[in-house]
């Protein structure tokens, strides 16, 4: 196993879309920056303002350039043909997969955190004493909703990669994670109430924030989900996805 | 002439333009599907309720679907080109790199002028004939009123086939065409939106959801985006989104080897 998840590190860190993927993702970083001074010096005009948190704001960002490292950990082998030299030398697909996984998570998590911690700090320094709401609440009060960004990125990672696995094509799979992230909620939020908050309450990005216990949104109000089952819901996302890509990998031939 | 065809014939005989049409179709069932949701619940309200119910325009709400299909059906016209190798023999066989893509961009360009007329003009319908003078009569407005915005609404899902086609053409990566094409239509949003003002405004004006609207003058308070261009600088903004990135991938395939 510490042969194959090393193979796999090997080919995630040889490859410059990985670079790219994680470059595009901590540009967080520096519009978050740019953010903050733009809405400081708006905030020293007027006094006081309520502005968005940087590290929530951009967390789109993230989550769409991580999926996609997700789904190029495999499609691009699809595309090359390199699968083939794979499961020659790992013949078994869980094996092959669950390396693939591990290591898409590990540098995901790591990836994300990192950034989304740097964002945060940055700003809250650059912010200062300026009253911009997002700079106003205690770390223990942000931290289940930095915890549940972080995560959620890994799992779109995972759900890219189930995806990438069960479709085989890059593009397939980038548009199927784009109708999870920003498709079907955007249409969620159009059903007429009460069912746009029950419906879009299941839908991956609005699970961040009832981990973290707070409000949707101001159309959709507080969801229905306590903390403990929107965690349910987003680990579901990623084991559903990566289980239909293994049924459909272990059926196939490469 | 012959270009065309073979442009033409490389289009119809993989299945993913099938799959993205196809797909592009399904925007007109998920319109009748929130229609028929909502003629239910506000069959089901209290008077004083069905008083204050909303409903969004749908044409638009679904719009995203075929938008998003067709741009990933332009980026796919070119890159699977370059995945599979075969640009080169198609580049071998028509050696001048603009006739290659302007033939694409007719092919692509035409195919979203189809499919994007079919899935408006199909939602709205079926969502009149849904509704009917439900919602405080927000689908009872005369057709001839609301036809400007839905032709020009119908022409973004063209201008988004151009703009894949365009982004494809410059990066040569499936992966990354379809993610900056997503990044512009879900993501870049999203960050305007949370911007201050005056900024949201005035970034939201270039926004393409927000060009629709703007070329027609059409109900301009209603926009989530923002609405300070003309409708001559509006439609000047929606052209740029499809010539610039294909100006920018036919300068680039002439310079570079494929």
């Amino acid at each position: 196993m510490r042969t194959i998840l090393s193979s796999e590190w090997l080919k995630l860190r040889s490859v410059t879309s990985t670079y790219q993927a994680l470059g595009v993702a901590a540009l967080t970083v520096v519009l978050g920056m740019i953010w903050t001074f733009y809405v400081s010096g708006l905030a020293d005009e007027r006094g006081a303002l309520r502005a968005a948190a940087p590290e929530q704001g951009f967390l789109p960002l993230i989550q769409i350039s991580l999926a996609v490292l997700g789904v190029l950990a495999i499609t691009a082998e699809q595309a090359s043909g390199m699968i083939r030299t794979s499961l020659t030398v790992v013949p078994n697909r869980g094996t092959l997969l669950l390396a693939k996984a591990g290591v898409v998570a590990a540098v995901t998590f790591v990836a994300a955190n990192s950034i989304i911690v740097l964002t945060y700090v940055t700003s809250r320094l650059i912010a200062g004493e300026r009253h911009l709401q997002f700079n106003e609440s205690s770390l223990a009060n942000d931290l289940p909703m930095l915890l549940a960004s972080g995560l959620s990125v890994t799992v779109l990672a995972l759900v890219g990669l189930g995806l990438g696995v069960a479709t085989r094509s890059t593009a397939a799979a980038i548009v199927s994670v784009v109708s999870l992230l920003f498709v079907l909620p955007g249409i969620a939020n159009y059903l007429p109430a009460p069912w746009n908050t029950r419906v879009a309450a299941l839908m991956l990005p609005n699970l961040v924030p009832q981990i973290a216990d707070q409000r949707l949104s101001r159309r959709l109000g507080d969801g229905f989900l306590p903390p403990w089952a929107a965690l349910v819901v987003l680990a579901a996302y990623a084991i559903v996805a990566l289980a239909a890509g293994f049924y459909l990998f272990r059926r196939r031939d490469a | 002439m012959s270009v065309l065809a073979s442009e033409w014939l490389k289009v119809r005989t993989v299945r993913s333009s099938y799959l993205m049409l196809g797909l592009s179709l399904v925007g007109i069932l998920l319109g009748v599907a929130v229609a028929w949701a909502a003629v239910g619940m506000y069959d089901s309200a209290t008077p004083a309720q069905q008083a204050h119910a909303a409903i969004a325009d749908l044409e638009e709400v679904v719009l995203m679907v075929p938008q998003l299909c067709m741009g990933v059906l332009g980026v796919l016209t070119i890159t699977s080109e370059y995945t599979t190798g075969l640009i080169r023999t198609s580049l071998a066989i028509v050696p001048r790199r603009w006739p290659v893509l302007a033939g694409k961009s007719a092919i692509v360009g035409l195919l979203g002028l189809v499919t994007g007329p079919m899935v408006v003009f199909g939602t709205y319908v079926a969502a009149r004939w849904m509704l009917g003078d439900r919602f405080g009569g927000s689908y009872t407005t005369p057709f001839l009123d609301r036809l400007p915005t839905l032709i020009t609404s119908s022409l973004t899902v063209a201008v988004f086939a151009l703009l894949g086609l365009g982004l494809g053409a410059t990066l040569r990566s499936t992966a990354g065409a379809i993610t900056i094409l997503v990044g512009l239509v879900y993501v870049i949003p999203i960050i305007v939106g949370n911007l201050p003002e005056p900024w949201s405004e005035r970034l939201g004006s270039l926004m393409i959801g927000a060009l629709p609207r703007e070329i027609t003058g059409d109900d301009l308070t209603h926009s989530v985006y923002g609405s300070l261009l003309s409708p001559v600088a509006a439609a000047m903004v929606l052209i740029a989104y499809a010539v610039l990135p294909l100006l920018v991938g036919a300068w680039l395939m002439r310079r570079k080897d494929a």
